[in-house]
């Protein structure tokens, strides 16, 4: 929640990792905007941490490509909230990404790795 | 935000999320020991405020969906706005699955009484008649003091004396219905006929379907039969053929050539003549003082108005003595007496007498349950807005101006007010086929009720206005909202005392209104019960089937042997298996066909016009059968008839007028149409308009050259299957030629009479039971809600000691504030309303202190209830859950 996080992740926001980190979030179950931020800030052990005011934007932003829907699910007693999955675009481009994302993992991988080799 | 552009259902979402998200920080900062103040500012700060938002948001398309509504903005965008508020509100309504059934049923229900009932009103009472400038016709009628009635209608002098001389009319025409036999086939078949005057049909401006309306010549004494087909008539009986004209129809035993056919529109007022026949009057034989009978219609002038035209009449009396001499016995004096004066109403309202008042009442009464399902969907709305005042801070605090918020308010009852619009329509079409159904007999214009155009407009405005009533109800409540809400927001928000008044005045509304319904109804249940009790001058109707027997002149001639064939006829009768009496008279009990005259009493004599008394010609067994006893004296037998002894029978309270008991009355002497009569026998009074008017005095004479007459037969075989064919078989025994017209029983007859009442009886008790539930709901909901606004005081104070009982006092107190007051304004506002229905009630007055009292109790009973029920869960409360609840 630092400054620091939040202007790196502000950076891989334009750089279109963040898409990656929310798609492959919400590929295991639909999840609302709230529980999205909190999974993302708990599961990056607190290193990740997205902005109110940035994370809707972003989701938005995927709606709009067709990559995930938002609905709005009511429960009883509690008030509705919107749900956000990924669509079959979204996979199809999720799994593209995860792949790219694998073979420059990869690819830093072998660089550093022959360094420290 | 609002910089974004972005249209307003999506802002809203985005809003709605956003706060969502805020909420969720501030329970978690809170759960995790932050103090509340401090959550809402921590949940603030990282919410860097709307710029950050709209500098994300600004590449996406959404940010250019439409613009913003704005005060004084292009029609165009505000409808666009509209359209769009309205598709999310009617999204939002789906997703509150349960309060959205229950605000739009409420409302379907009002909304579909009330649409009901108006189209009864506007077929009947609103719509136009179905002709040219209908409001240039008027019905030409007398007032005469001296006949005892304000409806004189006309005779052949006052036709010809107004035809020649009225400067108001355009034109004018006379009717009158009779009942002819028409043989078709070899079947003698009873129908109705219009006979009317050769101005009638052109000044009604119809025109033929096929062939010629009557000419002059035509209605002059001795003139050719012609007869003008109805549309309906024409195809039933000639197969709808073209070349009908010219054709013979043989009416009463006389042959008739076919005129012409009047087009498939024409509706004569409340005639369903299948013909129409020519009605001849004779000039020269008119006199100034005879042959009131047929009704007469006129189209005024452009221009002239019903005071214009009621004094031209008043100018033309005096001319008709003049025109046409009086005849002995008539004399000056008696033409003074009678006091002829004009009596010009519009021709719309002779079709509707005594109804509207009825109508207007239900009317009146669907209008309070309307008024009442308002008062429900607004406490429903207001409950909700209250639950989302949190929603609205969020969004004032994001930018969103007090109008839009309203906006959203009025797009959402717009859209239940549709729906229940809609739902409303569907139940008034149900509705009105219902009542098509069970309408009175005297319902007049009964096929001009139907849900169109007229009342589908109706319905629209209706809608609308309930939208905006209910919109602008919370928006106006909630228009102040501040910052801070946002900081107790979710939590156990204290309502404003304002809300609550609110509150407590809707339902103190309902109770007023339900019970003003109650004592309606109560009161004409009274009225119905209290003419169910009355003497109407017969026992067991519903053993006694009646029928009409008319022996045109071409079958029998001779009035002596016109005697002799009803005698035979009803000796026939009583040969029938199961008959105990038959008899017959010139008119039923109740049918009104009787007549009145002036009739002197032989030791009372009276200057001037004696009183106008009803006449009914009998003949011997009609008061046997009809179960009327003979209070002194003697009935009527045939020799008395044969012989045409000069007797006659009067009504008992007649009797006791004159000579204070009925046995007095023997051997005195009263006018008859020849001269003296002596009274032979007093029988008991007879009730021959209705259950509801009070008993006329009735004097009987024997019958004489009366050529449609009623029989009576009473049996316990009536409505049984064969019996009718039986005495069918009866009557064709004597002569086959003879038709039976007008066939009932007697008891169909008192339904008759006692159709309006029971029509407005039921009605109104149906308004009066839905206005009781949704009185119930109303005081049930309010309670039950402050109720669970409350747990948490309830909580403390239970946790302090408060006993279970103590709690249910609390709000049992609260209802029967609020049920009493309710009752004491009803009562006051009944006590004012219910004066104008006092001509609908029978033997109750308007204050009738036994409705009033039951109708307060009944009402009282169910606001306990209503009240009882929530009060008992509130206090069944866990003071731990609810302080917790409360925390």
């Amino acid at each position: 929640m630092t400054d620091i996080n939040t202007r790196a992740l502000d950076r891989e926001l334009k750089r279109g990792s963040a898409e990656l980190l929310i798609l492959s979030v919400l590929e295991a179950r639909p999840r609302h905007g709230y529980d999205l931020g909190k999974l993302i800030h708990a599961r990056s052990g607190g290193q990740l941490s997205f902005h109110i005011d940035s994370l809707y934007p972003l989701l938005y932003r995927l709606e709009e490509r067709g990559w995930i829907t938002g609905r709005w699910v009511e429960r009883p007693g509690e008030r509705r909230r919107r749900f956000y999955k990924v669509t079959a675009e979204g996979r199809r481009v999720l799994a593209q990404q995860k792949r790219t994302w694998a073979a420059f993992v990869e690819a830093v991988r072998r660089v550093t790795g022959a360094e420290h080799a | 935000l609002s910089s974004l552009h972005l249209s307003p259902a999506r802002e809203r979402e985005i809003v709605e999320e956003l706060s969502q998200h805020l909420d969720d920080r501030w329970e978690e900062l809170v759960a995790g020991g932050t103090s509340a103040d401090e959550a809402t500012q921590a949940a603030l700060t990282e919410f860097r405020g709307g710029d950050v938002l709209a500098k994300y948001m600004t590449p996406l398309r959404q940010a250019h969906a439409a613009s913003p509504l704005t005060p004084g903005a292009p029609a165009g965008h505000l409808l666009a706005a509209l359209s769009q508020d309205l598709r999310h509100a009617a999204r939002t309504l789906r997703q509150q699955p349960g309060f959205s059934a229950v605000a739009v049923l409420t409302l379907a229900l009002g909304i579909g009484a009330t649409t009901a009932i108006f189209s009864v009103v506007y077929g009947v009472l609103l719509k136009p008649l179905p002709f040219e400038e209908p409001d240039r016709l008027v019905s030409v009628r007398h007032r005469a003091p001296g006949f005892n009635t304000a409806t004189l209608p006309q005779s052949a002098a006052t036709y010809f004396t107004y035809r020649d001389h009225a400067r108001v009319f355009e034109e004018i025409g006379l009717w009158r219905v009779q009942e002819v036999t028409i043989a078709r086939g070899g079947t003698p078949e009873p129908e109705q006929a219009l006979r009317v005057t050769d101005g009638l049909l052109p000044l009604l401006r119809v025109r033929p379907f096929l062939g010629a309306l009557f000419r002059t010549e035509d209605v002059a004494p001795g003139a050719p039969n012609r007869v003008l087909l109805t549309y309906g008539y024409w195809r039933r009986a000639f197969g709808a053929s073209r070349d009908v004209v010219g054709r013979l129809l043989m009416i009463d035993g006389s042959p008739y050539d076919v005129a012409g056919v009047l087009p498939a529109s024409f509706k004569f007022l409340e005639t369903r003549a299948a013909v129409l026949l020519p009605l001849p009057l004779n000039r020269t034989q008119a006199s100034a003082l005879g042959g009131f009978g047929p009704s007469g219609v006129a189209r005024l002038k452009p221009g002239v108005t019903l005071a214009e035209a009621s004094d031209d009449i008043a100018r033309m009396i005096p001319l008709i003595p003049e025109q046409f001499p009086l005849q002995p016995p008539e004399t000056r004096e008696m033409w003074e007496g009678v006091g002829l004066a004009p009596n010009v109403i519009p021709l719309s309202e002779i079709v509707i007498g005594q109804i509207g008042r009825s109508l207007w009442i239900l009317f009146g009464a669907v209008g309070v349950v309307l008024l009442m399902a308002w008062a429900n969907v607004a406490n429903l709305l207001l409950v909700r807005a209250e639950a989302r005042r949190q929603e609205f801070a969020v969004r004032t605090a994001v930018g969103a101006s007090h109008g839009r918020i309203a906006a959203a308010l009025v797009s959402e009852s717009l859209v239940l007010g549709m729906a229940g619009g809609t739902a409303g329509v569907l139940l008034a079409r149900a509705g009105v086929g219902l009542l098509r159904q069970m309408a009175p007999v005297g319902l007049p214009r009964v096929d001009d009720i139907a849900v169109d155009g007229v009342t589908l407009l109706f319905t629209l405005t209706l809608s609308i206005a309930t939208a905006l009533l209910f919109g602008l109800l919370p928006a106006v409540t909630f228009g102040r909202l501040d910052f801070n809400l946002l900081k107790d927001a979710g939590r156990s928000a204290s309502t404003a005392p304002g809300q609550h008044r609110t509150r407590n005045m809707l339902v103190v509304a309902q109770v007023a209104l339900a019970l003003v319904l109650l004592i309606v109804s109560g009161l004409m249940i009274r009225t119905f019960v209290a003419m169910r009790r009355v003497q109407p001058g017969y026992v067991r109707p519903a053993e006694v089937q009646t029928f009409r027997v008319r022996v045109p002149p071409t079958l029998i001639r001779e009035p002596q042997q016109l005697a002799r064939l009803y005698e035979e006829i009803v000796d026939r009768l009583v040969q029938v298996p199961g008959v105990d009496a038959a008899g017959l008279a010139r008119s039923i009990g109740m049918d009104a066909a009787t007549l009145g005259a002036p009739i002197a009493v032989e030791d009372r004599p009276v200057p001037g016009t004696p009183p106008t008394r009803h006449v009914k010609p009998i003949a011997p067994g009609y008061f046997e059968t009809m179960g009327n006893p003979v209070v002194a004296g003697r009935t009527l037998t045939w020799t008395d008839i044969h012989h045409a002894a000069p007797v006659a029978l009067i009504s008992e309270n007649l009797a006791r007028e004159y000579w204070g008991e009925p046995s007095k009355a023997l051997g005195k002497r009263i006018s008859g149409p020849d001269g003296w009569l002596e009274v032979v026998g007093v029988v008991g009074d007879e009730r021959l308009n209705g259950l509801n008017q009070p008993a006329p005095t009735i004097v009987y004479w024997p019958m004489e050259n009366n050529r449609d007459m009623a029989y009576v037969v009473r049996s316990v075989r009536v409505g049984r299957p064969g019996f009718l064919r039986e005495l069918q078989q009866a009557v064709w025994s004597v002569n086959p030629n003879l038709p039976l017209a007008a066939v009932r029983t007697l008891d169909e007859i008192e339904a008759d009479s006692m159709a309006s009442t029971s029509f407005a009886m039921v009605m109104l008790a149906i308004s009066a039971s839905v206005a009781l539930l949704l009185g119930l709901v109303g005081i049930y909901g309010v309670i039950r809600y402050i109720a669970a606004q409350r747990t948490n005081e309830i909580g403390i104070r239970m946790a302090l000691g408060a006993q279970t009982g103590d709690v249910r006092r609390l709000f049992l107190r609260h209802g029967i504030v609020l049920t009493l007051t309710g009752i004491t304004l009803g009562l006051g506002a009944a006590v004012l309303l219910t004066r104008v229905m006092s001509a609908l009630l029978f033997e109750v007055t308007p204050l009738d202190t036994v409705t009033y009292a039951a109708a307060s109790v009944l009402l009282a009973a169910v606001a306990l209830l209503a009240t009882y029920l929530p009060a008992r869960r509130a206090s069944g409360i866990d003071p731990i859950v609810a302080l917790r609840s409360g925390m």
